[in-house]
This record gives C-alpha cells, structure tokens and sequence, in this order.
C-alpha cells in the first residue's frame, strides 16, 4: 500500500510538472524569469523520509529514470540527481525528525543542488550556452523559492492524506 | 566515486537522439502522455482565461498602434498589389505551380518538458497517425521543431530553440542576395537563435526574414524561422553570425502542425 501510494504519487507528479505547473512560470506570461517545477524531486523527499535512505536511493532512481526516458535524450541527469537527493532525504530523517521542518530545510538545499547538477551536466555533455550569472539570477533562485513552496505543500498534502487513511483504518477496525 | 563514472559513463553513452523507442518504452509515454492530456486540457482553459485578462491590458494600446497602421495601410495595399502580380507573374514563370504541398497532421500539445535543458514538448499524435521521427512540426506562424521519438498514440517534439543536442538547421536570409547560414545556437536570455556560417561578404541586416533553406534533410525549404534582430562578428570575426527572434511564441504552444509528407499537388 504505501509502495503504491508512492509510485502513484510520483505518476501524479510527473503529469502535473508537465501540464498545470508549467503554467506558473513567469516566462509564460512574458516575463524574463524560468521556473523550473520540481514537483516529482519533492515527492521522491518526502516519501524518502518514510522509506529510508536506500528505499529513498532507489524511488529516486526510478522516478529520475522515468523522468529521463520520457523527457530527456540522455539517460542519467534526473537519475542521478533524484537519486541522491532521494539517499540524503532518508538519510537526513534518520536524524531528524521526519516533517514540516525538514522539509523546509532540504527543500531549497537539495533543489538547489538538484538545479545545479542539472547545470553541470548540460554545461559538460551538452552545448549549453547559458551563462552561470543568468542561470543562477534568472533560473534558479526563482525555481528553489516555488520548488520550497511546492515541498511544503506536498508535506502537508501528505500529511492529511495519511490522516485520512489511518481514520478510514479505524473506522473498518471498529466494524 | 565508481558511481559517479558509471553514471557519466551512461550519460555519454546515451547522449543522442534515439528513433526507435521499445515496447515498454512506447508504453511508458503513451500512457504518460495519456495522463497529460487529461490534465492538460483544464490548464489551458484556465490559463486562457488569464490571458484574455492579460490582453485586454494590451488593447488600448494596441488600438492606437492600428489607427497609426491604417494611415499606413492605403499605400501598403498598393504596394502589396504590385507585389502580388509580380509574385504571380515570377511563379508561372518559375512553375512554382508544381512546387509540392505539404500533407499536414494537427496535433495538441499536452506536455512540456519541466527541466528547460532539453527543450522538447509531447504531443497527442503517433504512430497509429502515421508520425515518424525527423518529421517537421510547425504552426501557421513559422517553424516549431521536429519528431525526436515516437510512440504509438503520442510523439516528443524537439523545439527549433533545442540546440544544443546537435541538432542543425540550415537557414536562408530572405533579400536580393541569397544568403545561407545554419542555427547552432540559443540565446535563453534575450530568447533569439543564433545563426553562424554566414559569409563576410554577405551580411545580413536587422529585420530581414529568415526561413528554412531545404538543406539538411529534416525541414522542407520556406517555412519561416523568425527575424533578424542583430548581427556581429562572433568570436571567429570570419563570419557573421546574426540573432534571430523566432517567429513562434514557443511557451504559448497549444496546437501544432506535423508536416507528414511532401506531396505533388
């Protein structure tokens, strides 16, 4: 149940990176600044706090792949990234406690890195012409602040739906 | 460490446009793509909305542009029926009547990619429509990309601004002097392409129209690329190279045109 729960989050998020988050972007409203969505990186975070770090190594892994597969003409930039972002992510909730407050530290730190293995990768095997001052100005810091949001928002979307299901839990229990 | 080369050692492997997609692949995007179109279609009504918000801004100031237009317009209609005729008179002369025409496919567009490093878009057509990878994809207003893969009910579409995979396109600068030069760049800062292996003594100027050469194999010639909106020396100072706005709104895209074939009309 949770394995499925997971892997549909991560379907879930990669259509809505795609489609309705892609609308958020303020260079499709004419203005000089990209967003990058990362919803699918903030899935594979929280659900890593629950999983564990090599759990949350491999649904990175998976969820990079998927990304790579279908979007990319190279295996590994998303593979890589989300994976270890998914390993720190369990890593970290070893630590910590798993919640709101983790997720609004490692968020922005590994969206953040996230963003600028992206970077290395194009700048390395691709010909990307895109200067690091105007990446960082007018890409990144934009995409790390509504990527933050978008972990906060998933942390506490989860939250609830997990309150949900311990309730419908009880309430067959209770029968 | 060993992970960080076997993952280089991928990336390198894998770099490159792949046609032929596998089963479990074909799959994959099909039911993906699937998913997009179902959420796609709700975000564009909204979005449309906002932007029938957005341009009602811009009206004002737009119709005093077209009054200023109109006064313009008397002698351009003039000047367009002198161009007219002759344009007629050069295409029997050239038999430009038996010039192919383009059999077309409309698609919508359903997804786009989220990481803007490969600018590459998905769309609701594929194999079952008869789409084949390298197939040019336009709109009415000029050129948008080509197929990179295909799936059975769905295509990824790589955008003409996505140059940096090695993808080329040979252009040609509309004047009196037939000028070739090829896109190998993108500026993602002022949003224009950039064209290099343009001839010194062949300078092209600002505002001149740049449309698809024919050469190359992929894009048929005279589709229209975009407009010249600045020239310089480049790093080599053996050529010129010349920035060129695109002619499509690339982040507006919602409906788009796949070139299936040229045929004889």
């Amino acid at each position: 149940m949770r394995w499925a729960g997971t892997v549909g989050a991560i379907f879930l998020a990669m259509v809505l990176d795609a489609t309705w988050l892609q609308w958020l972007s303020p260079d499709h409203w004419g203005k000089p600044w990209v967003v990058t969505p990362h919803l699918t990186l903030m899935v594979v975070i929280y659900r890593s706090f629950y999983h564990g770090p090599v759990a949350g190594g491999v649904i990175g892994l998976a969820a990079g792949l998927l990304q790579d597969l279908y979007w990319s003409q190279m295996l590994g930039p998303a593979m890589g990234g989300m994976m270890a972002a998914g390993w720190l992510a369990g890593r970290m909730s070893k630590w910590f406690q798993p919640g709101i407050w983790l997720m609004a530290l490692l968020a922005p730190v590994l969206d953040g890195l996230y963003g600028f293995w992206l970077y290395g990768v194009n700048l390395l095997f691709t010909n990307t012409q895109m200067s690091a001052g105007w990446f960082v100005l007018n890409q990144w810091g934009y995409s790390v602040l509504a990527n933050t949001l978008l972990g906060l928002l998933v942390v506490v979307t989860g939250y609830r739906l997990q309150n949900i299901v311990k309730l419908m839990r009880k309430e067959e229990e209770g029968k | 460490m060993i992970g960080v080369v076997l993952l280089s050692a991928v990336m390198w492997l894998t770099m490159g446009q792949r046609e032929q997609l596998t089963l479990p692949e074909k799959f994959f995007k099909d039911t993906l793509t699937w998913m997009q179109m179902v959420f796609s279609r709700p975000a564009h009504q909204v979005a449309g909305f906002f932007e029938d918000v957005q341009g009602m801004r811009t009206l004002a100031e737009e119709n005093r542009i077209l009054k200023k237009s109109l006064q313009q317009y008397a002698q351009l209609a003039v000047e367009n029926e002198e161009l007219r005729a002759e344009n007629q008179r050069l295409k029997e002369l050239l038999s430009y009547t038996e010039r192919n025409a383009a059999q077309m496919l409309m698609a919508k567009v359903v997804g786009r990619n989220p990481d803007r490093w490969q600018a590459t878009i998905s769309i609701d057509r594929g194999e079952v429509h008869g789409v084949k990878a390298n197939m040019p994809v336009i709109t009415p207003q000029g050129i948008v990309g080509k197929v990179v893969s295909v799936g059975n009910f769905t295509s990824t579409v790589q955008l003409i601004t996505d140059v940096q995979n090695g993808s080329r396109t040979s252009v040609l600068f509309q004047g009196e002097v037939r000028t070739y030069g090829v896109i190998d760049g993108y500026d993602a800062e002022t949003g224009w392409l950039r064209a290099t292996k343009i001839p010194l003594e062949q300078q092209p100027r600002k505002g001149q129209r740049v449309v698809t050469s024919g050469l190359g194999g992929v894009f048929p010639q005279g589709y229209l690329v975009g407009q010249v909106e600045r020239v310089d020396m480049g790093e080599s100072s053996l050529e010129w190279q010349a920035w060129i706005k695109p002619a499509v709104t690339l982040q507006h895209l919602e409906e788009v045109l796949i070139v299936m074939e040229e045929q004889p009309s």
